[in-house]
């Protein structure tokens, strides 16, 4: 007995010490609806991808609430006087997740690597900028050189994510930039490290501790994405104490059963990201403008933020929040069979019967569902012959690169993904940004290309508006979309959790260091 | 034995079959069902109170009521009726089911007789390849073939047939491969009959009880599978009222507008309960074994 007491102590009071310390580990869950195609910061595309790059990734400078630009591993930065040259310095100190210091080097081979594989947010600068006009001047200072005035350059510098030199091109194959590793891997400065991934399923971060920015007391250690788009796992994960936030795509009544549990509440921020349909003006009947005013014209709008979709009116292509870049004078548009009816008679469908129709919806979402089945009830009433396609996320970005395999009416949301009108209108609309989920409407129009090239080569603010706002006006007259309405982003989160703020710039709001735990 | 029965004795078996048949309480609540299933789908239109709610329709004011007098099964996330919905799945339930039995009932059945009576390497071959299908599982085919091909609902009724008609083939060999030594069958050889007539009006009558015992029996798993390939997406699309879609649409809204999953999952445990009850119970009647 007394032999037995011997060992149980020490053992006993290790058990409590594990205890203790996983208590002290702060694990959060969350849970995301579609799945993380890529991790690579120079492929990332979608909501969900940027998610994982902005904890994993720094940047030289980050975005705050207010979509101004902050310092993150640039300490500070200097723009010529003819706004062609962007001179960063490097603050001292910062180091990647292998404990190697953050340099110049590692930053212009970033940013080489990020044009050179061209599958990202490259698009956004590969007009104005080359492999070699970004060059280090020392070992703190790095130079960007640009061939001609880009105003929104400053805004897409968060976006070119650094990379560890070392790590990834010690991990190239036969000069591939390392993207076989990057593509499973991360290498970064991030303030969280990549623990494990199951594609398809789950990932895992971890906090790294010597993160350059320093962490507050209530940091989160540990964060979990769990991919399900299905409501009831999300609520029984959720009674559970399995989850602790939510993605932002869960139905009103899975948001309204976590509020009543006690141990959730749901915030709400209004967001720039405008829930729109895009309608493919290539492909018959909706290469008819007067279709798609007619489709602009047929939306229950009041009913959809109302009871499907709760969400903000919008007017136009260009939230409010862009300020003085927005034509205030579009109106938002209001439900009206009549209208419907008029534009279709017009039309050079006109007097047809079955018209056929097609309208693409996520797969599972139930809300996009209802605003199919809606779209559905009114457009056969208008003698449309409607096809509804529910296809998961990854086909449609998919069907999303070829003219012809775009459907015609498709439920998409695109936000901001540099606080930026041009990221509005450059992203969705202009021709050299066609082929993606963002730009279904396949619009290409040379006026709408023109009044874009103009604003981004103005480095005057108020000419620029005068720009932007021309653009918005054509593109009402084009009418590629229509407005459902400015997405109110809710989030049902644990009431110990705290931080979540709405950043006008791609899944920035999702950066876990930003948040912190409350009930120690 | 089955060629020359004069019509009053066939009269008399049906009377003394429909006597016994009567007997078997549970066999004639399972026809009941299934012919309140069947009249129910034949007259939806007339039956169903919301008509209007089974194509394009929406109303999204009256989202999730609970069941009450005027919806007696609730509404549904887009304000439909779900008992209308539900009267109106059951005609695509029933077209799938006739669709798939009246493929693959058949064609197994034209083949199992071929395999038995002539054996040799006709048995080899049609049985070999039965036994390949019989070792994949029918949801997991069904699946990747409707996965593969678009999924709508005449894809998951063109994957469901290809892969049943296997156990009718099995069946039938087996019954075929005992009776072909029956003495009836070798007195029409020696009379001189030819291989068509021996197979269809010696062999096909003498199987018909097996058949209908199992096609009845089969028509709740036909149910059963095809609202499952549907549930996972894969089979009529919105707003088609397929009872398997709505169960799981319907899911999305548990536990608090339980109505919308536990109707139609009813409605499809009521079919198959029919089905299986009527073939239970023409399988005691017939006397046959079909497993």
């Amino acid at each position: 007995m007394k032999s037995a007491t011997k060992w149980l102590k020490p053992l006993l009071a290790t058990l409590i010490a594990g205890a203790g310390l996983a208590f002290a580990q702060v694990n959060i869950t969350m849970n995301t609806v579609q799945i993380f195609g890529t991790i690579d910061p120079a492929k990332v595309t979608d909501y969900t991808e940027y998610m994982a790059a902005a904890n994993l990734y720094d940047g030289l400078v980050d975005v705050d609430e207010t979509g101004a630009i902050v310092p993150l591993l640039a300490d500070s930065w200097e723009v010529s006087d003819d706004a062609k040259q962007f001179t960063f310095t490097l603050k001292d100190g910062a180091t990647f997740h292998d404990g190697s210091p953050v340099e110049a080097s590692d930053v212009v081979y970033s940013v080489r690597r990020l044009l050179t594989i061209d599958q990202g947010p490259s698009y956004l600068v590969r007009d104005v900028l080359d492999v070699d006009g970004v060059q280090a001047l020392d070992n703190n200072t790095v130079q960007f050189t640009l061939s001609e005035i880009f105003s929104p350059f400053l805004t897409t510098v968060p976006l070119m994510f650094v990379v560890n030199e070392e790590v990834v091109e010690a991990n190239a194959v036969d000069g591939d930039w390392g993207q076989e590793y990057l593509n499973n891997n991360a290498a970064g400065a991030g303030p969280y490290m990549l623990d494990s991934w199951t594609r398809g399923s789950s990932m895992t971060v971890k906090r790294y501790e010597d993160w350059h920015m320093g962490w507050h007391a209530e940091a989160i250690d540990q964060v979990r994405w769990l991919v399900t788009n299905d409501e009831a796992t999300v609520r029984s994960l959720a009674a559970a104490g399995d989850l602790h936030m939510t993605s932002q795509y869960q139905s009103n009544e899975t948001y309204d059963a976590l509020a009543n549990s006690g141990n959730f509440r749901v915030v709400e921020e209004p967001t720039a990201t405008g829930f729109t349909l895009k309608l493919n003006t290539k492909v018959a009947p909706t290469d008819d403008v007067h279709v798609r005013r007619a489709i602009a014209c047929a939306m229950d709008y009041e009913t959809i933020r109302e009871f499907i979709f709760p969400s903000d009116p919008m007017a136009g292509p260009l939230p409010p929040s862009f300020g003085d870049a927005v034509l205030d004078t579009i109106e938002v548009a209001e439900y009206d069979l009549d209208c419907a009816r008029e534009e279709m008679a017009q039309s050079k469908y006109a007097g047809q019967d079955n018209i056929p129709i097609s309208h693409l919806y996520v797969a599972n979402t139930p809300f996009e569902e209802e605003i199919a089945l809606m779209f559905d009830a009114v457009f056969t009433e208008l003698g449309f012959d409607v096809t509804l396609m529910a296809e998961p996320w990854n086909l449609i970005t998919e069907m999303a690169t070829d003219v012809n395999q775009t459907p015609n009416v498709n439920q998409i949301f695109f936000g901001p993904t540099y606080p930026s009108a041009d990221s509005m209108l450059f992203t969705q609309y202009h021709s050299d940004a066609a082929g993606t989920w963002a730009s279904m409407e396949w619009l290409q129009d040379e006026q709408v290309d023109s009044l874009i090239d103009q604003a981004r080569r103005t480095a005057d603010v108020s000419e620029q508006n005068e720009l932007y706002q021309q653009a918005q006006a054509r593109i009402m007259e084009l009418q590629p979309n229509a407005f459902l309405g400015l997405q109110t982003v809710r989030h049902a989160m644990d009431n110990c959790l705290e931080g979540f703020r709405y950043v006008p710039m791609q899944s920035f709001d999702y950066n876990f260091s930003n948040y912190s735990w409350t009930c120690n | 034995m089955s060629l020359t029965t004069p019509r009053a004795d066939r009269l008399r078996a049906v009377r003394r079959a429909w006597y016994r048949f009567r007997r078997n309480p549970a066999a004639v609540v399972g026809l009941a069902m299934v012919l309140l299933v069947f009249v129910v789908a034949i007259f939806a239109p007339l039956v169903a109170p919301f008509p209007e709610h089974v194509g394009g329709f929406v109303d999204f004011r009256n989202r999730h009521q609970p069941p009450s007098w005027t919806h007696p099964f609730g509404t549904d996330n887009a304000g439909r009726d779900i008992l209308s919905r539900v009267i109106f799945g059951y005609r695509i339930s029933l077209t799938l089911v006739v669709f798939v039995l009246g493929l693959a009932v058949p064609f197994g059945v034209l083949l199992g007789l071929l395999a038995g009576y002539y054996g040799g390497w006709v048995e080899t071959v049609i049985m070999r390849l039965t036994d390949v299908f019989l070792a994949i599982p029918a949801l997991v085919m069904a699946l990747a073939i409707t996965a593969a091909l678009s999924p709508t609902l005449l894809n998951s009724m063109i994957a469901l047939a290809l892969l049943w008609w296997n156990w009718h083939t099995r069946l039938i060999y087996t019954t075929v491969a005992s009776l072909k030594h029956e003495e009836y069958v070798e007195a029409a050889k020696v009379a001189g009959a030819s291989d068509f007539h021996i197979l269809f009006r010696e062999l096909l009558p003498n199987c018909v009880s097996v058949i209908s015992v199992k096609t009845t029996l089969d028509a709740g798993f036909v149910i059963l599978i095809g609202a499952g390939l549907s549930f996972l997406g894969l089979g009529a699309q919105p707003p088609t009222p397929d009872l398997g879609t709505m169960v799981s649409s319907g899911a999305n809204y548990l536990p608090e507008y339980w109505w919308g999953s536990i109707f139609p999952g009813l409605a499809i445990l009521f079919t198959i309960l029919g089905f299986n009850l009527l073939g239970d119970g023409l399988r005691d009647l017939l006397d046959v074994e079909v497993n």
